[in-house]
């Protein structure tokens, strides 16, 4: 498995801070990633980084190919994204040709961009607000359709940043539900970033960013343990993580366990 | 309170001039303004106000929702009453005045309630793609205005929520005098500024990272097709115009 | 100040073909001096609920009454900035709402230019700040300079200078991190416990609420489906999942455990509780 991105030595000031300082992040094809820190670590503007809005000169490599000018093009129609706020993403006044956008801008024929905005719009359960105004549904609608607009261009990779920050705990859960099987049976690699651990859980990898930097990285089960680096950056840990860490303290369990279910089993066997 | 400035926005029914080309309706808009301008008898300008009645018969849009676009016209309608009476003009020449005001109010009325902003500016482009011909940035302008158009719900929608919020912190648009009202309005604004700013900023963001680019075409997803009744009420407007120039000439 | 909505029905667009109905037929009495938390799924009319506590909507059909004054339509609130005095709406965001260039000026600028209150508008501004935990030295500064769980504070302060009896916060934690979060739940439970202020907190986040709220109310579709204590309400987790509702973590672990095996251990609010009961029935 190759890395899809690579990230060498990134080193960019803004307004005379420092905001990235020999910054290094690899992120592996068909992997899904949390990308965790507290606000003000730089989270957002890697995202800029990566998507080309905000240029730098260091060495950035998207599936095999090097972010320069020239191919901006080419990677972004490798990438999806959804970012945070669901107000500022839409650009047409409906929701179908909102989804639309991005096809036609890569001039797709109409029967294709009709057939993708189907299947999408259906898998996602949004296909009954295909005719409404974005402006009009509620936050999780709006997000959903957003994330509909970033799948339809058939992605390698999906990036949402903070997209699901503002949304309720429902509409969050049956979007993770949906970018587990994607990830699964696409092989789509997924870049989650936010502020919340407890999103972590849906995901495999976790990066945690501080200050610009890269402080923890790994699998979850193995970063979840590090109770005091997140102690330090402020950041509360997920329920599972925190009540397993205090259970292994007073030996009840021995490892960390994320999933409800199997705790409970394991505690009452 | 915001709410009253949403004149003319896109009523989404269907009816024959909703499924009318854009380019098509823009064409007949100019047609009949300039109509409206040629004219100079009474008669004339009341065909032209059958005309529009007709049409926003067939648009089968609620006569409450046209009403309140004119209803905005009326303190300059007194106007132009109190300026004619004191410039001893006709009473004719006064009513013709006051029917062109309502009239092209009522008939630009009409494209706008019956097109989608996107629509209407895939027609404006359209219309004026001659002019690229000359060097004039007919795609950027449109764009412009393409994007002006769109925001302008979310951008009254957050400035309802603005004065709202202002409401409660004591800065009471609706409850105060006209000195109040002030106050809060511009307390509405920075704030409404600095969002749609932002709003603005993000945006421009999201549509890069969509591949948007101006100068390149793209695939037009969803516009109405030209169709029969368009060519049929181009030619109407085409033939009335020609009607109304000849008998004005010859008069 | 009793706070009661009695048969309240809010239509937006009402006789229009825009029309949207938001809220049916509600009954509630919030409890006073109490925090009382509001949940329910996106368009669950939370919002439209609270704006009708203070009169910045009116209801399309019932009644709001808000201590000595009544909501209802066709009956306009005299002196609706009194109403202003005792019920205190924060909405979500409520930065967004800055526009002046000191904490000081933000504060007070409704009382200012609208004479609510011409004595005594310093000491309010720095009575409104200690409620929020920030000292004077926040006075000249730059809100827009500030971080947001500091900016979240000072928009709830410009609300708290008019010492409201009753505060209303619309999603209060969302967008915040971790730390401010935590800040702001210590500040929502302190202006209960010390000022004894009756609070009602509108949130999608129930992991929060429970942190904080005695009762809760549950809405669904613009109808109150469910009421009751925290404990009573989230130790229905089939209920709730019918409404789009999760549980708060720490109940979901409670709720599991006597499920599948029929054991009931505790209902906690705090993962050391918790704990302790685990310890306790597992040895």
């Amino acid at each position: 498995m190759d890395d899809i991105v690579i990230i060498k030595d990134l080193n960019f000031k803004y307004d005379n801070k420092l905001i990235f300082s020999r910054f290094d992040l690899e992120i592996k094809r068909g992997s899904f990633t949390t990308i965790v820190g507290p606000n003000g670590s730089g989270k957002s503007t890697l995202i800029k980084i990566i998507l080309g809005l905000i240029r730098v000169n260091s060495y950035i490599n998207i599936d095999q190919s090097l972010l320069c000018n020239d191919n901006l093009k080419t990677i972004r129609r490798k990438i999806g994204v959804v970012f945070e706020n669901p107000d500022n993403q839409f650009v047409a006044e409906t929701v179908m040709d909102d989804i639309a956008f991005s096809l036609e801008n890569m001039k797709y024929n109409k029967v294709e961009i009709r057939k993708r905005i189907e299947k999408f719009t259906r898998y996602l359960g949004i296909y009954h607000l295909l005719e409404r105004e974005p402006y009009s549904l509620s936050g999780g609608e709006k997000q959903l359709v957003a994330l509909a607009s970033a799948l339809v261009i058939e992605p390698k990779i999906l990036i949402l940043d903070e997209a699901l920050t503002m949304v309720d705990r429902e509409v969050k859960e049956k979007t993770y539900k949906i970018l587990q099987e994607l990830h699964k049976t696409d092989n789509l690699t997924i870049i989650n970033i936010t502020h919340d651990l407890e999103d972590s859980l849906y995901g495999e990898e976790i990066v945690v960013i501080d200050r610009g930097q890269v402080i923890l990285k790994g699998p979850k089960e193995l970063v979840l343990e590090e109770e005091k680096v997140f102690n330090n950056i402020g950041i509360d840990l997920p329920f599972m993580a925190s009540l397993s860490i205090k259970l292994k303290y007073y030996g009840l369990v021995d490892k960390i366990i994320l999933d409800m279910d199997e705790m409970v089993d394991l505690l009452w066997k | 309170m915001l709410n009253n400035i949403m004149v003319g926005k896109y009523y989404p029914i269907k009816s024959k001039i909703h499924y009318m080309h854009p380019l098509s309706k823009i064409i007949c808009t100019l047609l009949f303004i300039s109509m409206l301008f040629i004219c100079n008898t009474i008669e004339l300008s009341l065909f032209l106000c059958a005309l529009t009645l007709l049409m926003m018969f067939m648009s089968h849009i609620p006569v409450k929702i046209y009403l309140k676009a004119v209803k905005t016209l009326r303190f300059l309608l007194i106007f132009i009453i109190i300026i004619n009476y004191f410039s001893h003009a006709t009473l004719e020449v006064t009513v013709i005045m006051m029917l062109r005001l309502v009239l092209i109010v009522l008939y630009t009325t009409i494209l706008t309630l019956t097109t989608p902003p996107n629509e209407i500016t895939y027609g404006l482009e359209l219309f004026l793609s001659p002019l690229k011909l000359i060097g004039v940035k007919v795609s950027k302008i449109a764009l412009s205005i393409s994007l002006a158009l769109k925001f302008i719900p979310t951008v009254i929608d957050q400035g309802n929520k603005i004065l709202k919020s202002q409401a409660s912190r004591g800065i009471d648009y609706d409850n105060s005098n006209f000195a109040g009202k002030f106050i809060a309005i511009k307390a509405m604004l920075f704030p409404m500024f600095a969002l749609t700013l932002k709003r603005a900023n993000q945006l421009a963001d999201v549509m890069e990272v969509r591949l948007y680019n101006i100068s390149e075409k793209r695939t037009n997803f969803r516009i109405n097709k030209w169709g029969f009744f368009d060519v049929y009420l181009t030619l109407i407007h085409l033939a009335l115009i020609v009607v109304i120039i000849m008998k004005e000439v010859v008069a | 100040m009793e706070i009661k909505f009695e048969n309240v029905s809010y239509i937006y667009n009402h006789r229009t073909p825009l029309s949207k109905q938001a809220l049916k037929n509600i009954n509630i009495e919030f409890k006073k001096d109490k925090i009382n938390g509001i949940v329910g799924g996106s368009g669950s009319g939370k919002s439209t609920l609270v704006q009708l506590i203070n009169a910045i909507l009116v209801p399309t059909y019932g009644k709001v009454r808000i201590g000595r004054f009544t909501n209802q339509n066709g009956k306009k609130i005299k002196n609706v900035n009194k109403l202003r005095f005792d019920v205190g709406l924060i909405f979500q965001f409520p930065e967004e709402q800055f526009f002046n260039n000191t904490v000081k000026k933000e504060i007070i600028f409704g009382m200012k230019y609208f004479k609510y209150q011409t004595n005594n508008i310093d000491k309010r501004c720095s009575d409104a700040l200690k409620m929020v935990e920030l000292d004077d030295s926040y006075l000249e500064r730059n809100p827009f300079s500030l971080s947001g769980g500091e900016q979240r504070k000072i928009a709830i302060a410009s609300v708290l200078a008019f010492n409201p009896k009753v505060i209303i916060l619309d999603e209060p934690t969302i967008g915040l991190d971790s730390g401010s979060k935590n800040n702001l739940i210590k500040l929502i439970k302190m202006l209960k416990n010390k000022y004894n202020k009756t609070i009602i907190v509108i949130s999608h986040d129930v992991d929060m609420l429970h942190k904080i709220s005695d009762y809760i109310f549950v809405l669904d579709k613009g109808e109150i489906v469910l009421e009751g204590t925290k404990y009573e309400i989230f130790s229905q987790p089939d209920v709730l999942d019918k409404y789009g509702i999760k549980c708060p973590k720490i109940m979901d672990f409670s709720n599991m455990v006597l499920l599948k095996k029929g054991i009931k251990i505790g209902y906690r609010d705090d993962i050391m509780d918790l704990m302790k009961d685990i310890y306790r029935y597992v040895k």
